[in-house]
């Protein structure tokens, strides 16, 4: 067993995607770099701009998503280890990252249980459905404090 | 499943929100809410927000162990006038 036909971010051969190009050794660099020194949203922006010249563009966002949330618990780590050591740190990021996995999940199951209760009535007509099946999405991709947010910004 | 009710008032909620955006943007909304200064514009969107949460609330109730929203969207959408043109009016 070696090396060959792992998945690399250098070599971006993720054999179940498309492949783009190659991503360089230099482009390694850049994001370690900044996965270092910049936010999280920021670093997770560079990120996302080198893994799109390796990978399928249907893998990227879960890809993305996945790399800022752990970009910033990473930071929040961080912060855990300088206020109460390494061993408690990793206690509490364990706790939250339990906490915020289960709410999701939860959250989610609700909301398409809710959705599921509002268009199951055979006489709604079919473009109300779809339309509540749209917002359902945007509940659960958004949440509800964002498409308020959106709504004050527009 | 007793917290699926208000995941249904989220659900109407995001729903009237957007209608709201729709009938803002609409002629009969448009002109006069431009009109408005852009303080004035967050401040009757928040009051809209406020209302339509309530309202969702209410519908969210009236649809537990009945037949799920059964149809009266003409209803939903005289009230969404109504509330924008109140919040407009500052009432």
């Amino acid at each position: 067993m070696g090396s060959q036909g792992r998945p690399s971010i250098k070599s971006g051969t993720r054999s179940s995607v498309k492949t783009g190009v190659s991503l360089q050794p230099d482009d390694v660099t850049d994001v370690r770099k900044a996965l270092k020194s910049k936010p999280a949203s920021e670093a997770g922006a560079i990120l996302a701009s080198y893994l799109i010249k390796g990978t399928g563009v249907d893998l990227l966002v879960a890809v993305c998503q996945t790399a800022v949330y752990v970009i910033e618990k990473l930071k929040r780590y961080d912060e855990l280890v300088q206020k109460y050591g390494e061993e408690e740190a990793q206690r509490r990021i364990s706790i939250e990252i339990g906490v915020e996995v289960v709410k999701k999940l939860t959250t989610d199951f609700l909301v398409q249980y809710a959705a599921g209760q509002i268009i199951k009535d055979d006489n709604l007509p079919p473009q109300i459905k779809d339309r509540v099946q749209e917002i359902t999405e945007d509940v659960l991709t958004m949440g509800i404090e964002k498409i308020e947010q959106q709504f004050l910004e527009e | 499943m007793v917290e699926s009710i208000p995941k249904i008032a989220d659900i109407i909620y995001a729903t009237l929100i957007k209608e709201t955006q729709v009938a803002l943007d609409s002629q009969e909304f448009s002109v006069p809410f431009k009109k408005r200064s852009k303080e004035d514009r967050i401040l009757i969107k928040k009051e809209i927000l406020a209302q339509l949460k309530q309202y969702s609330e209410e519908v969210a109730e009236k649809i537990k162990g009945e037949k799920p929203w059964n149809g009266n969207t003409g209803e939903i959408a005289s009230r969404l006038k109504e509330i924008i043109q109140r919040c407009m009016d500052g009432n």
